[in-house]
């Protein structure tokens, strides 16, 4: 087998649906397809790559090519996705992963990995055998109607038996009871105060102004000046609602699901992304919590790293639950960011690899998992807003 | 081939894979060799003979005998 990494082109694409239709028919989860087109436009600055073995796709990754703020200096780095190959329904194939993380360090080799699903995936594995400082992006959520929470939350819904006992509760309008049993609320889950609140219809210029304010007091964070806001949130997206709170921002979803695996048929709120000065974290997300009480979501939701943006959260009357949302660094990229600090073989580091979870979809780890944010350290800013951005919300 | 590389692969190998190995076993063989375990393995030979496996190095290597041969084609042995 000789292979090449080439740069995925329009006469490759009934190469790469082919390549699709071999992963299913061989039994690949249905979400584990490669763009079939080279222009997927999900992110602006994006790369993708296919692995081609003479006329057939074995494998690709896509490269999203970005500046970082380190401390207030900027960087060039990369992310990485995807990387998916043929070696998950044909062993022939099992060396193209390790092939594919080589070439995209060989492209850039500051990258990140954002999401990957959970500590027992093959990628995250992998990174963490590659000696690329790890962890986990906490999840922080807060319930707004237990009622529809408890009828729809599709994690805690696994038994008939449980699923009545959520349902009774729901209708006898024991919700609250039900929730403070499943520790699932905290004594600051009170609605947030009324607050005045400007929606802007873009970030053009005064997010610059957030930006500059803001950059120095991170220690790592993709740049969120205002042209890139709005690349990243456009206007012509109806979906984000831009908030300008006490010298900050914030970026929302409020999202109807149908069906949706985790959250059923829940109206869910989604504090995408958010920046100002740590200082204010507290203020903005209270403003942005508090706008989508008002919308009348049943759920808010959040992925933050930052410290700050953690206890923001918790102010607020956030729990955290079990994430699957990891971030991995590059040694390159977690060198630069912060020294040898940032290298899980460190020992020391601020991304300490986090323990294994035995199965982050299981509800009894959800309870188990439900807990109070504690403990948060994190310089860095990473949030729904990096990576493949919000495409599951 | 070099014996003594061969002989010290398979040891490598069958450390890494919890596996009975030949030169013959390959992915297709050897139940737990997957995408992590080859990474485990690669990693393992660079760390024991201190070298990186080129791109085509790795494309060639589907099997322990073939790891073996491109280690000791890299040693010059």
């Amino acid at each position: 087998m000789s292979v090449e990494i080439l740069a995925y082109t329009r006469e490759m694409v009934a190469a790469v649906r082919e390549f699709n239709q071999r992963l299913l028919n061989g039994g690949a989860p249905a979400d584990q397809q490669f763009p079939e087109t080279p222009d997927p436009g999900w992110m602006p600055g994006m790369e993708l790559y296919l692995v081609v073995e003479e006329s057939m796709v074995r494998g690709g990754y896509i490269l999203r090519r970005q500046n970082f703020s380190v401390s207030g200096a900027t960087l060039a780095a990369a992310h990485c996705r995807l990387p998916l190959s043929e070696g998950i329904v044909n062993r022939s194939y099992a060396m193209l992963g390790l092939r594919m993380v080589r070439d995209a360090l060989s492209r850039e080799s500051r990258l990140y990995a954002l999401g990957m699903g959970g500590w027992d995936k093959p990628l995250p594995a992998m990174l963490k055998r590659l000696g690329w400082g790890m962890c986990q992006v906490p999840f922080y959520f807060k319930v707004l109607h237990p009622g529809r929470f408890l009828r729809h939350i599709q994690a805690l819904r696994t038994s008939p038996l449980r699923r009545a006992a959520l349902d009774a509760a729901a209708h006898t309008g024991a919700g609250w009871v039900a929730m403070k049993t499943l520790a699932l609320v905290t004594p600051l889950a009170r609605r947030l105060p009324v607050c005045a609140v400007d929606l802007a219809p873009g970030f053009v210029p005064w997010a610059d102004e957030v930006w500059e304010r803001s950059r120095p007091d991170y220690g790592l964070m993709a740049q969120r000046d205002a042209a890139t806001l709005e690349r990243l949130y456009p206007a012509s997206d109806s979906r984000f609602l831009r908030v300008r709170a006490a010298g900050g921002w914030a970026v929302l979803l409020d999202t109807q699901m149908q069906g949706h695996k985790q959250f059923g048929d829940m109206r869910v709120g989604t504090i995408v992304d958010c920046l100002a000065p740590p200082a204010s974290a507290g203020a903005v997300i209270r403003a942005a919590a508090g706008l989508l009480e008002q919308r009348g979501v049943d759920l808010i939701v959040s992925n933050q790293l930052h410290a700050a943006w953690g206890r923001a959260l918790a102010e607020s009357g956030f729990r955290t639950g079990p994430s699957n949302y990891l971030l991995a660094l590059s040694p390159a990229l977690a060198e630069a960011a912060g020294g040898e600090t940032l290298r899980p073989q460190a020992g020391v580091g601020r991304l300490k690899p986090a323990p294994p979870l035995q199965a982050a979809n299981n509800d009894v780890n959800i309870l188990q998992g439900a807990s109070r944010p504690t403990g948060a350290s994190a310089a860095e800013h990473f949030n729904r807003g990096d990576g493949d951005g919000p495409i599951h919300l | 081939m070099n014996e003594q590389v061969l002989s010290r692969v398979r040891e490598i190998a069958s450390d890494v894979l919890q596996a009975d190995v030949t030169p013959d076993s390959s992915p297709e063989t050897i139940e737990s060799w997957d995408s992590v375990h080859h990474l485990n393995l690669v990693l393992a030979l660079e760390e024991e003979y201190g070298f990186e496996f080129l791109p085509e190095e790795m494309d060639q290597a589907k099997t322990v005998g073939s790891l073996a041969l491109v280690v000791s084609a890299k040693r010059g042995v």
